[in-house]
């Protein structure tokens, strides 16, 4: 998806004096909704006080993550320098560098706002690594055809060679352990993620990569930096590296993260290797992603081919992933650190024809600006760097990350936070409209509200069967939410076998068209399996499957709420609140496919096939292809069907509460109801001016709940959040 | 005035009668006969007459490496930055097939399907035949030394552009693989390249093309640091080349002295310098650091190498094929058939080479023969011996690796090539009776047919 801004709107966007930090639209959404929050708070009691506190510490805990990952020297490491603004603090070189995994913390809540602390291997985890076991075996395995694995073996051998080398006699004291720093240097990450030199000896206590290959995790920790939102900006190790522990390492990190931003590279756009990276992630989190083309400094002419480049990619995500909009923008991250300031050393350098006419041409630089950065008509070095920071991509990239982390999980759980929170004032306004209704301060009320006078009182139960009712729907209300989870669940509990009885028809269809073709005389190496429509099947499995499940979970909650009502309009009829469920539909939720796009052996190159073809017996061969395809596909089947279980559980476990609220509140009333009864009962009703205090007290705890309610409600949507209030 | 002439006597289209056999019907029937058995024969020898013409051809360089990469620059500058060669390689692109560079006096192009056969090519029309590749004849003095192979990237990631390589990789006699300097090395580069024979692999060039985009010379001497330690090992050398700042440094009329008009590659280096209006110097400079010069020179060294071990294969293929004939016949039931041709095709064969004025096209078409005869004869024959498997390897081996016969087929001269073939048909001549004498108690081990498995390379 290209954007339709010139870089020249970015920049103007950029001198208008907005919030352009990243997140700055999240962190205005969060700051409405605990405002609101606060202000109702002061207005509750009792239980749902309790959850609103809740939802308001939980509002500060929210932080989102954000992953940079492409091939090898795509420039990530720099463009994670652009971002943070803070250039020269990731090592960068012309050679693989980045190593391990390196977080960089803005802003997080409950974690140090300076500092750096690396984590070594466990003893034992670094040796399954080593040992090559494992998902690690099995990537090389089925990634690497006719690659020798004894070579594979080798390469970690070799590194824990080096790392015994590197290391001395430290070596087997550092496992397990962690390093802290309260300050951090480009030379202290240096020396802990980084590759460092090829040299075989012991290093020097400050050399560079002195620890890389025994740290696990690197975080450093900042203040909130240029994040208006707290955010986790994670660096990881190229991937297509020919050292393969590099790939694997990638890919454990990501797994967790929620916006992805891709780095690719303006001469060779969208490679081969990257679109297995993006297939991936468009099973892990297709929505979240962002495509970074580093290095438009490096083509020439970058004014004419700039959008041929976006135009080109663009054309192959619309056709590879066409229902996933993937924003896409060019730049370079030598233009944005240039700007902020490290490198204006080079600036001669940088500052050629190509720049100018990019600058020029995509309306950054007016016509008459001067090209000059010397001499009597020289532009102003903050000119310079405005010019070059609008051209380098990164105001634009900023502002996708921000509409991102909307979408992703801490934008979700805001909005979720939120809907609590208009169930909550509703909950509030539930209550004081019912003890309003129920007082005998009728005609007080009159006058004060015209709408209410209509409603005819209808109380007349006495203690008891309010008591009833109150414990009949406390006790049905009561661990609802694991009977919930457990019916939804339940759906999902036959997909596991759904999927194998695809999964085996398909192997056994297979095995009759390469049995035909056999007979008919043609040679099997030309056959190949057709497991993209296979895969394509069992996508749609799960999918129906997890959308089923999901409408049974608002059906389940329908139930409920009529169940409740029902229960409630014997005792007060008046009291008709509509118990809305909520729904999947509202977050966009899908399951995780991940085990979908995990490579098997079917997606191996030609090579490989003719060779397994010739070791096979000629008879033998279909009866081998239907065992290939059940063994290799029954675990992804597996896989799938715990994923959607587990993603499904959580979010349940999330999105029911507002619901429950509801629920509880209007039992709260019933209780209300009730004990005003027995006060009433025991004669000792409130004297006239008490009574006429508490009605003006009450009528305004109605009123500010239903504007808070409204005011969230109203948050929610203009924040492009479906509010679940009525 | 004169008449009509009169109607001629009505001619009789009856032929006569047939009469018994005359001395030139006798002759007919011999010649009828004769031609049955040495059609058979021709194959082999065609085999060898390819062995023949490939051996006068110059090496082949084929020009690999992934998309984009810089491939078909650097293969242009191979080709003395030829505008000819620059708008020829356009047809690659356009029919995303692979284009073969070679001598030729007169500028041309024409497809190339599969058994060879070519085709015009026109634009805007799908091809006439399934497309091999293409192949462009250019009056270049430098493709008298070698041709240039140049492959067209994948423009579709999707698309699996490595059976597009091992095919090019097939017909190379020397490759250079192209990696970008800045993002160097890759590993799926590392895995394609390991997938291309090893023959080629020890002789070959690994070119980090775009230099230019390394920001200093201790960048440069980095990534040539890592390349030497992690990719050296399997090629011959390895270079750092621009393929951009070689074709600048080559131009022969300056350009404008302004900084303004310069690109990026060139403004950097002459950005450097003192005077820097002094765009001649910063050619001198430019083809210095274009690394043009040391690949050249490389290149020149690898061609010995290359042409060395090109003679030995040669060697081996028509010992190979000598022994094949051999194999194949005496494996067969004892049909008399195949001696007869056999024996017509050698004489045939002998006949030729002992004429003083040998045309060299006569001599390839018995090679080809050669080959057409151990396919459709001795397959045939064989089949009941050997059993089907072997027999289709044999006949695979002839098909499809007629090239690959014909690649191995360099040799130490035409004459000495003949030599070889004296002596190949010598040995046949002996062995043949002995051969087909032992014939009765044959199994299918036969050990005249071991070597096969060595010319299935
Ligand atoms: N010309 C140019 N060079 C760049 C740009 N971005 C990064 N580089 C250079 O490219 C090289 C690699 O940059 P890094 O940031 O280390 O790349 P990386 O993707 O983090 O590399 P690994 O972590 O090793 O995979 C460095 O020499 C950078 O100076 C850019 O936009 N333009
Ligand atoms: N700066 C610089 N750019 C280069 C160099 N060599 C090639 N390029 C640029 O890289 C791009 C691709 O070059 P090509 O030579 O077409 O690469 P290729 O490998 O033939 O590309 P495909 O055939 O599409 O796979 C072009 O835009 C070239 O201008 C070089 O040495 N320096
Ligand atoms: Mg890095
Ligand atoms: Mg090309």
């Amino acid at each position: 998806m290209i954007g339709e801004k010139t870089l020249g709107d970015w920049e103007r966007a950029a001198a208008d004096d907005r919030d352009l930090r990243i997140g700055a639209g999240l962190r205005a959404f969060c700051d409405e909704i605990e405002g609101l929050g606060k202000q109702l708070q002061t207005i509750l009691e009792g239980s749902v006080e309790e959850v609103v506190s809740e939802s308001l510490s939980a509002l500060n805990k929210q932080q989102t993550q954000i992953a940079v990952i492409g091939q090898i020297k795509a420039g990530k490491s720099s463009f994670v320098n652009a971002l943070t603004q803070m250039p020269g603090l990731l090592p960068t070189d012309v050679n693989p560098w980045t190593a391990a995994v390196t977080r960089l913390h803005f802003g997080s809540p409950a974690k140090p706002q300076q500092g750096a602390l690396f984590t070594f291997f466990e003893r034992d985890e670094w040796q399954h690594l080593a040992g090559g076991g494992g998902r690690f075996k099995e990537l090389i395995e089925r990634l690497v055809p006719g690659y020798d694995e004894g070579a594979v073996r080798s390469q970690l051998d070799e590194m824990r060679r080096r790392a015994e080398l590197r290391l001395g006699p430290f070596f087997h004291h550092l496992f397990g352990q962690t390093r802290w720093y309260a300050e951090i240097t480009p030379e202290i990450i240096e020396r802990y993620v980084c590759l460092g030199l090829p040299l075989d000896e012991p290093l020097l206590e400050h050399a560079p990569g002195r620890f890389a290959d025994i740290v696990k995790t690197a975080d450093l920790f900042f203040g909130n930096g240029p994040f208006a939102f707290p955010a986790t900006v994670i660096d990881t190790p190229g991937t297509n590296d020919p050292l393969l522990v590099r790939d694997e390492v990638t890919l454990s990190a990501i797994e967790d993260a929620d916006v992805f931003v891709i780095v690719l590279t303006a001469q060779q756009p969208l490679t081969a290797a990257d679109l297995a990276l993006l297939r991936i992630l468009h099973g892990l989190r297709k929505e979240r992603v962002i495509i970074f083309i580093n290095r438009l400094d490096d083509v020439s002419d970058p004014a004419f081919a700039h959008r041929a480049i976006l135009t080109g990619v663009d054309e192959l995500l619309r056709r590879e992933f066409p229902s996933a909009h993937i924003p896409i923008v060019a730049g370079s991250a030598l233009w944005a650190n240039a700007a902020l300031g490290m490198e204006h050393a080079g600036l001669d350098m940088l500052w050629c024809p190509d720049l100018i006419g990019y600058a020029r041409n995509t309306g950054v630089m007016r016509p008459e600006e001067p090209p000059y950065i010397s001499g009597p008509r020289a532009l102003p070095p903050e000119r310079v760097s405005q010019i070059l920071f609008a051209c380098s991509g990164l105001p634009e990239m900023m502002a996708q990350i921000s509409k991102l982390m909307f979408r992703g999980l801490s934008g979700q759980v805001l909005g979720e936070l939120g809907s609590t929170l208009i169930a909550a004032a509703e909950s509030s306004a539930a209550s004081a409209r019912d003890e309003l209704l129920g007082a005998s301060t009728l005609s007080t009320i009159a006058i004060m509200d015209e709408s209410l006078s209509n409603t005819r009182l209808s109380v007349s139960e006495d203690v008891e069967r309010l008591h009833r009712l109150e414990a009949e729907a406390s006790r049905y209300l009561q661990g609802m939410d694991k009977e919930v989870q457990r019916q939804a669940l339940e759906g999902l509990s036959p997909l596991r076998d759904a999927l194998e009885r695809e999964i085996s028809t398909f192997a056994n269809e297979q095995a009759a068209n390469l049995r035909a073709s056999l007979l008919q005389g043609q040679s099997a190496r030309v056959w190949r399996c057709d497991v993209v429509s296979l895969r394509n099947r069992i996508e749609e499995k799960v999918l129906q499957a997890f959308w089923e499940a999901g409408r049974r979970f608002v059906e389940t909650q329908r139930q409920i709420g009529g169940g409740l009502r029902h229960l409630l309009r014997e005792a007060a009829p008046d009291l008709d609140i509509e118990l809305q469920p909520a729904s999947l539909l509202s977050f966009n939720l899908t399951p995780p496919l991940s085990a979908l796009s995990r490579p098997l052996t079917f997606d191996l190159e030609e090579k490989w096939w003719q060779v397994w073809w010739r070791r096979q017996a000629a008879d033998e061969k279909a009866r081998k292809i239907e065992e290939m395809i059940l063994t290799e596909f029954f675990p992804v089947a597996d896989e799938l069907a715990m994923a959607a279980q587990n993603e499904l559980r959580t979010y349940i476990s999330s999105a029911l509460q507002p619901f429950l609220i509801r629920c509880q509140s209007v039992v709260n009333v019933v209780r209300e109801r009730q004990q005003r009864l027995l006060t009433e009962r025991a004669g000792d009703s409130l004297k006239a001016w008490e009574m006429e205090e508490r009605t003006k007290e009450v009528f305004a705890r109605l009123k500010e709940s239903e504007r808070l309610g409204l005011a969230l409600g109203a948050s929610l949507k203009r924040h492009g959040m479906r509010a679940d209030a009525r | 005035m004169p008449g009509k002439p009169p109607d001629p006597a009505p001619i009789s289209w009856e032929w006569p009668q047939a009469e018994p056999p005359s001395a030139s019907g006798l002759l007919l029937a011999r010649l009828r006969s004769a031609r049955d058995r040495l059609a058979p024969a021709s194959p082999v020898a065609r085999a060898l007459r390819r062995i023949e013409t490939r051996l006068l051809r110059p090496p082949v360089i084929a020009v690999l490496g992934e998309s984009r990469t810089g491939k078909s620059s650097l293969a242009g500058l191979l080709l003395r930055n030829s505008p000819q060669a620059t708008s020829l390689n356009k047809l690659s692109c356009l029919y995303l097939a692979p284009i073969l560079f070679r001598y030729g006096e007169r500028q041309a192009a024409c497809g190339v399907g599969t058994g060879g056969v070519r085709f015009a090519l026109k634009p805007g029309q799908a091809p006439a035949h399934p497309l091999r590749y293409i192949e462009a004849h250019l009056p270049l003095d430098c493709l008298r030394h070698y041709e240039i192979l140049d492959v067209p990237g994948m423009a579709d990631p999707a698309r699996d552009g490595s059976q597009l390589l091992s095919a090019a990789a097939r017909c190379a006699n020397l490759a250079i693989w192209c990696t970008m300097a800045t993002q160097a090395w890759k590993g799926s580069e590392q895995r394609l390249w390991l997938s291309m024979p090893s023959r080629l692999r020890a002789v070959s060039v690994l070119a980090a093309t775009s230099k230019d985009s390394l920001r200093s010379e201790s960048d440069e001497e980095k990534v040539l640091a890592r390349l030497r330690r992690e990719a050296a090992p399997h090629f011959g050398s390895v270079m750092l080349v621009s393929s951009v700042q070689a074709r600048e440094a080559c131009k022969t009329e300056l350009d404008e002295p302004l900084l303004e008009g310069l690109p990026r590659y060139l403004f950097r280096l002459v950005a450097t310098q003192k005077d820097r209006t002094s765009v001649r110097a910063g050619r001198d400079e430019l083809w210095k650091a274009s690394g043009a010069q040391e690949l050249f020179a490389g290149l020149s060294g690898v061609l010995d190498v290359v042409q060395a071990n090109r003679q030995q294969s040669a060697a081996r293929a028509a010992r190979g094929v000598a022994r094949l004939a051999l194999g194949s016949i005496g494996a067969g039931n004892p049909a008399t058939g195949i001696a007869n041709a056999w024996t017509a095709l050698a004489g045939e064969l002998t006949d030729t080479l002992g004429r003083a004025a040998v045309d060299d096209a006569l001599f390839a078409r018995f090679a080809g023969d050669l080959s057409d005869f151990a396919t459709n004869s001795l397959g045939p024959a064989l089949r009941p011996v050997l059993g089907e498997q072997d027999c289709a390897e044999i006949g695979d081996l002839f098909r499809c690796s007629a090239d690959d016969l014909a690649e191995a087929a360099d040799g130490p001269g035409v004459e000495a090539a003949r030599q070889q073939l004296r002596a190949i048909l010598a040995q046949l001549q002996e062995e043949l009776p002995e051969a087909l004498g032992r014939l009765p108690e044959m199994s299918g081990q036969n050990p005249a047919l071991q070597p096969l498995s060595e010319l299935a390379l």
